[in-house]
């Protein structure tokens, strides 16, 4: 199946889906929240695929978040199916049965942070920068961050990064457990490549495992 | 309102001149600020004058010197057991206020006086703050530093210095104790330029993250952009960001 907003490989038993609308901050329209969510289904079902990588086009962003252009034109009707569909989409990376490594190749705003997330690792670039400004547009993190924040953070740090839309480096957010892994930006595809074999070797869906794996990659 | 046993105030911020930054001090510091029943009640009294203040956006809770932030419940409280449920009653009240509340810990910080902090939403730490003994609060200590940590620090009883506190994410950054004041400052003065509705929401929708599924939490958080979607505020918030300037929200 051909897709725009996203690339999807498949290399041996690892399964790669790549953000691609470099040009936008990779920002999250409907129609690649749509293809993410068509890849997922393809994921699931086939059982060749011991691991994925969630990571996006170019060296600048992961993820801008969602496509404010897009989301300001829509009607109430409107808002509530784009917020349905990226929660229904996170929550199918939630529930796959295979590990998901997320690899931050840039910023990560918002719906992107709220995407990162939903993977069971996170492994980022030096030069990424993380946060969750919805607040200071007159938002809150509608994909589930209100959620998972709390949940791998603690609610305190959560609280903070969400009541204050602050944004924060990588070394920050490994900081305070927001990512399990900083690696340098000319490393960084390597390092994940090599994380993703090594999970793929191993397949567990202990967290606790698993970043120990990641840790050592 | 008068209070004898804390200061009520108001403060700015270097973002705005505006005094949207509520303070709540506890002020007794010859005994430690220790919690008496008049103290709890007079917080009680401070945050309802700050729920009905449109202007404050923010509360920052912290006490009077800096050798103890509060030492608990003070043993000359005539019946003790009482003052202890009317804590957990001002504890739950500063847990579900509307508007966020960061605790400004220095100093020795034990028993329920943990509580008061651990009832915020979160907390920075001079570097001489001591916490020891937390009682009664097992579900909040979980809540934010997960439950292997909470577990330790429960059974253990020992005390613990900021750097570890701050390890464990009991509290969020630690600061030369001179520093306590501005650094807090900063913080508040960053939620009081959000929009102070969406910081309301996401309060609530972060407060029930431990109690609800994650299907469940995806509703509230769809109700609450819904809510947001209907603001004024959020019609400023996109507009600035396209023109590349500063909001102004109104709390509309």
């Amino acid at each position: 199946m051909p897709y725009k907003g996203i690339s999807y490989t498949k290399e041996q038993n690892k399964a790669s889906v790549k953000l691609n609308r470099p040009e936008a901050l990779n920002a999250l329209n409907r129609e690649t929240l749509s293809e993410l969510e068509s890849a997922l289904d393809e994921i699931r079902n086939d059982t060749d695929v011991k691991v994925v990588v969630i990571t996006a086009e170019g060296q600048k962003a992961f993820s801008a978040g969602a496509d404010l252009k897009e989301a300001s034109s829509l009607d109430e009707a409107g808002v509530k199916e784009l917020i349905e569909l990226g929660q229904r989409v996170y929550r199918k990376i939630d529930d796959l049965p295979k590990p998901v490594l997320v690899a931050i190749n840039g910023i990560a705003l918002g719906g992107g942070v709220e995407l990162s997330l939903a993977g069971d690792l996170r492994v980022a670039s030096e030069t990424a920068k993380l946060g969750s400004p919805e607040v200071n547009i007159g938002l809150i993190p509608g994909w589930g961050g209100t959620q998972r924040l709390p949940r791998l953070l603690g609610k305190g740090k959560a609280a903070e990064l969400i009541f204050t839309g602050g944004i924060i480096d990588a070394k920050e957010a490994e900081r305070i457990g927001l990512v399990d892994r900083v690696v340098s930006s000319d490393e960084f595809t390597s390092v994940v490549h090599r994380m993703a074999n090594a999970i793929a070797s191993r397949p567990s869906t202990n967290r606790a495992e698993l970043i120990q794996v990641v840790k050592s990659a | 309102m008068g209070f004898k046993t804390i200061s009520y105030t108001r403060e700015s911020s270097f973002l705005s001149p505006e005094e949207n930054i509520a303070v709540i001090k506890l002020n007794r510091p010859e005994v430690s600020n220790m919690l008496s029943k008049d103290m709890l009640l007079e917080i009680g009294g401070a945050l309802e004058e700050t729920r009905r203040d449109e202007q404050a956006r923010v509360v920052v809770l912290s006490a009077e010197g800096e050798k103890a932030f509060c030492a608990g419940i003070d043993p000359a409280e005539s019946d003790p057991q009482d003052a202890e449920r009317l804590a957990e009653r001002i504890f739950k009240k500063i847990e579900e206020f509307d508007k966020p509340i960061i605790a400004a810990v220095a100093g020795e910080v034990s028993g329920l006086g943990v509580g008061v902090a651990l009832a915020c939403d979160m907390r920075v730490a001079a570097e001489n703050a001591r916490l020891q003994n937390p009682t009664e609060v097992a579900r909040r200590l979980a809540e934010i530093v997960g439950r292997p940590n909470a577990a330790d620090l429960l059974f253990s009883g020992r005390a613990i210095d900021a750097k570890e506190a701050e390890s464990v994410g009991l509290v969020n950054k630690v600061v030369p104790t001179d520093e306590l004041a501005t650094t807090v400052n900063w913080t508040a003065g960053k939620i009081a330029s959000s929009a102070p509705l969406a910081v309301q929401l996401s309060k609530r929708c972060v407060n029930k993250s431990f109690e609800v599924s994650i299907v469940e939490g995806n509703k509230l958080e769809l109700d609450a952009i819904l809510q947001c979607a209907r603001t004024e505020d959020l019609r400023e918030g996109i507009k600035a960001v396209f023109e590349k300037r500063t909001p102004q929200f109104k709390g509309k």
